[in-house]
């Protein structure tokens, strides 16, 4: 503040990561992570100014601050409007996500062991040439304050993994994943979000899947009723929803780089986003999601808010700098991927509510349509309007039951044509919140964790086909 | 533990060689990624993010008893080295043995230093970036413009406990721009390693012409059309092969198109690809990250595929030489290469487009993903500037559409190369012509 800030935020961030592996039976990758920093935020004659030290001694820290201001002051050098920030009441406070099993306190044989008894099950299938296990565990301990007084401790623990298996023969290659693709699925807590997905005894489906693709005929093309299981839901909910109600991207901050968004901030209360059976919130508060913190990077406190009210945006997702541009106060979803990067605008736990009945329900009501299960591919324009996105395997649905398997199914469509078409969403018992720990955002790069609580859903007159 | 970020050589040295030296473990390795940058971010022609950064972190593998493990840390100062060593011995205990770990490599020769680093861009200072963005935004002739101007010096150094000693140090500068008028938009996006060599009033121009071409853009029906791509959509589809295809990993396990096609024709036999972390044309360290040299690999002769990407692990399985490729290990992904070139042909970007009777000429692509890595298919949107081309001029501005290609097929299909080559790509260094082709599949379309 001496040297001519209006506001100053500061966050030492340690971020501790422990990352698994393990191929065809064996570790592949074993490695652990242990990162620290200081960042400092100032606002100098309403611009912005950042600066970061990985160092913790005093003098490195005055220098990374008066060099803050220094990135400050010549961000003044274009001129334009000055950034002012949405009041927030400083708080004081501590907070931590339960945790029943503490992923560094579980002995690392059990970990590569389990991993490795799935994966040699997989590899016991014909046909299968990979077979693949992944865990993952973060913990991240920031101590945050500002100028105004807020003083916030909080403590993550975010855990996952899953297994994948791939089949090869004559050129052909399907891969089939279990919970989710990518390294699977994660929330936050302990390693009981691990033992609770019961890895080995998926192995033999999630295999035969594999192996099956190989000899199954393309999704054919067609215009059709489509049913997504919840993971692909909660793909499709970050990539078209998610990422299109971030404020930032709305007023072009990210014109550069991630895009911008087909809203515009007049829709905001009136744009149809889709039909009357979409409800979306964005929760932060949700226990055990893993978009689910106490209070985000600008001490704001994690909120639930209604995002899509029967088919009508109601609220986009804020920040403090953002907020104010539209007369209200942050809902709490600035949040830095570490201590060298700035809070932006980032989905927490955005997901559907659910509506009632069992993926079985849905399609034992469907006369005639696709099932389309787990996530592939995902390509999306940059205003999140056109989207394609591809899945590991599809069933033929028929007179309200499963047929045949298809190999690299495909639908794609345009955003709030799409929503518009969505006629049943399964209920609560089919729900979770699938985790996401790969969205990508800014400049210098970012990777967020988002949680998506999704059920099943269904489509009616999409395209769907194969790639 | 270091006085400066990054440190210089010698500082650089004395803190992988102390590690090495005081490990307990059979064999290993320290790499030190050592990072300052200054990042100032524009929308609508005003700075609206403006950040600086260091960091410096250590990369540490050892092997104890054939049993493997990593572990990386920032935390020099705070954390006392012989703990962290005691730390990641064992984590390696605790895992069983890895029967494919060939062992560190050795030394290929004798301590490799490289300082490629242009000072002034190393050091330059927010002011100075802010003074570059302003020279830029003006010669966009009152057009809004977002983007982000970077410069910023990387150093890595890496000591095994085998003798390996590689120091490299490079700078960096780069602008990525989007500018936009009424419904077009025109993008840019170049690198050096010196912030002076940036022609960012001349870029500033262009950009804006583009952009300025690019309005009222109208609806083309989906299908396949030949194609001009321009230097950015280029070189993302040769960071996409680079990826998924010439992945000495993926050939091994057989999800590369490469996995039963090494020796066989798969471009066009004009196309010629390698990878060359030491040509002027591109920004690269001659060693990777297990401090191997690197040298020119040939990835695309005359149209035949001729080589991929390995590391010591996967070159040790496939019976095959190191090519000096290694991400930072441990390492799932595998290796590919960081610095591809593609030959530039004869002709000019108008003269690719005074030849196309029919065609759509692409600037940029957009979220690019691998629908099929085994047969190269991907997808993505066309972005900021698509253009119809009709007997041999632009006509009009299209409305972005969705491809689905074949990458081996679109090579396979050229109809030209463009003599301009660039360097193109945000995470990569890669030297890309224009290419135009004559079929790439269109199958869909945006609203805008």
């Amino acid at each position: 503040m001496a040297a001519g800030a209006e506001y100053v935020d500061v966050r030492v961030v340690r971020s501790e990561t422990l990352s698994l592996s393990v191929k065809n039976g064996r570790p592949e990758a074993v490695a652990a992570d242990d990162d620290e920093g200081l960042g400092v935020r100032v606002l100098v004659d309403g611009s912005w100014g950042f600066a970061c030290t990985p160092r913790p001694e005093p003098e490195a820290v005055a220098r990374a601050a008066l060099q803050a201001v220094e990135v400050a002051r010549a961000s003044r050098l274009l001129g334009g409007p000055t950034v002012r920030l949405a009041p927030q009441e400083p708080v004081r406070a501590t907070w931590t996500n339960p945790v029943r099993r503490d992923p560094w306190g579980v002995p690392l044989e059990e970990m590569l062991a389990l991993l490795a008894a799935a994966t040699e099950t997989m590899l016991r299938v014909p046909g299968v040439r990979v077979a693949e296990g992944f865990m993952d565990f973060w913990r991240t301990t920031k101590r945050f304050r500002n100028s105004e007084g807020a003083a916030i401790d909080q403590t993550i623990t975010e855990s996952g993994g899953g297994i994948a298996a791939v089949a090869v023969r004559d050129g052909e290659v399907q891969r089939r994943s279990y919970p989710a693709s990518f390294r699977g699925d994660f929330g936050t807590g302990g390693y009981e979000l691990v033992e609770a997905m019961d890895l080995a005894g998926h192995a033999q489906q999630t295999a035969e899947e594999a192996a099956a693709l190989l000899v199954a005929p393309p999704c054919p093309a067609a215009v059709t009723t489509l049913i997504l299981d919840s993971d692909q839901t909660a793909l499709q909910i970050h990539e078209s929803i998610g990422h299109a109600i971030e404020l930032d991207r709305i007023l072009g901050m990210e014109a550069a780089y991630a895009g911008t968004s087909f809203i515009t901030p007049g829709d905001i209360g009136s744009l149809r986003y889709g039909s009357e059976a979409m409800h979306v919130v964005a929760d932060a508060t949700l226990p055990g999601a893993l978009g689910t913190f106490g209070f985000d990077d600008e001490g704001t406190p994690a909120q639930r808010v209604v995002v899509v009210e029967s088919g009508i945006l109601r609220n986009v997702l804020t920040s403090r700098e953002t907020a104010v541009l539209l007369g209200q106060r942050s809902n709490g979803t600035a949040r830095a991927s570490s201590w060298n990067r700035i809070p932006l605008v980032r989905m927490t736990n955005v997901g559907l509510l659910p509506g009632s009945g069992t993926l079985e329900d849905l399609l034992a009501d469907t006369d005639e349509g696709v099932l389309m299960c787990t996530n592939k591919s995902w390509s999306i324009d940059d205003r999140r309007l056109h989207f394609q996105f591809g899945c590991e395997i599809a069933w033929e649905v028929r007179r309200g039951r499963r047929g045949r398997i298809f190999k690299q199914p495909v639908y794609s469509g345009i955003t709030p044509q799409f929503w518009a078409s969505l006629d049943r969403v399964a209920g609560p018992s089919e729900f979770r919140a699938r985790g996401t720990p790969n969205c990508g955002k800014g400049q210098p790069a970012q990777v967020a964790h988002t949680g998506h609580p999704a059920g099943p859903t269904r489509f009616r007159r999409v395209q769907v086909g194969s790639r | 533990m270091i006085r400066d970020i990054p440190p210089g050589p010698e500082e650089a040295f004395r803190l992988v060689e102390s590690i090495v030296d005081r490990s307990p473990a059979d064999e290993t390795e320290a790499v030190l990624v050592a990072r300052r940058a200054g990042l100032t971010r524009f929308a609508s022609s005003r700075v609206h993010q403006n950040v600086a950064e260091e960091d410096a972190h250590l990369l540490l593998r050892v092997v104890v008893g054939g049993r493997v493990a990593g572990l990386r840390t920032n935390r020099l100062v705070q954390a006392d080295l012989d703990q962290v060593l005691a730390r990641a011995v064992a984590i390696a205990r605790s895992t069983p043995e890895d029967p494919e770990f060939p062992g560190l490599p050795g030394p290929a020769e004798g301590p490799l230093v490289y300082e490629g680093s242009v000072p002034a861009t190393e050091e330059a200072t927010p002011q100075r970036r802010a003074e570059a963005v302003r020279r830029f935004v003006g010669a966009c002739g009152g057009a809004p413009a977002a983007g982000a101007l970077e410069t910023g010096v990387l150093a890595l150094a890496v000591a095994n406990s085998k003798g390996v000693r590689a120091y490299g140090r490079r700078s960096r500068a780069s602008l990525v721009a989007v500018v936009q008028e009424e419904e077009g938009s025109g993008y840019v996006q170049t690198v050096d390693d010196d912030l002076d060599r940036l022609d960012l009033t001349s870029l500033g121009a262009h950009v804006a012409a583009r952009a300025r071409a690019a309005r009222r853009p109208v609806d083309l029906e989906p299908g396949t059309y030949p194609v001009i791509l321009e230097p950015p959509a280029v070189g993302l589809m040769l960071a996409y092969l680079a990826m998924t295809t010439f992945n000495g990993k993926a050939v091994l396990e057989g999800r590369s198109a490469l996995a039963t096609r090494l020796g066989q024709r798969v471009m066009d036999p004009r196309v010629q690809i390698w990878d060359d972390a030491t040509d002027p044309r591109t920004i690269g360290l001659p060693f990777d990250f297990e401090g191997v040299p690197k040298r020119r690999l040939d990835l695309v002769r005359d149209g035949v595929a001729v080589g991929v990407a390995y590391d010591s692990r996967t070159a040790h399985r496939a019976g095959v030489p190191n090519t000096g490729h290694a991400l930072p290990q441990p390492n799932p992904f595998g290796p590919m290469p960081t610095n591809m070139l593609m030959a530039p042909g004869q002709r000019s970007l108008e003269e690719l487009i005074a030849t196309t009777e029919r065609g759509i000429l692409v600037t940029r692509l957009h979220y690019v993903r691998v629908v099929h890595p085994a047969r190269t298919v991907i997808t993505g949107m066309t972005r900021d500037g698509t253009f119809l081309v009709e007997d041999g001029r632009i006509v009009r501005a299209l409305r972005n559409m969705r491809f689905n290609v074949s990458m081996l097929e679109v090579f396979s299909a050229v109809e030209a190369i463009g003599a301009e080559g660039r360097l193109v790509g945000e995470e990569l260094a890669i030297f890309a012509p224009p290419v135009s082709a004559r079929q790439f599949t269109f199958t869909g379309r945006t609203l805008f």
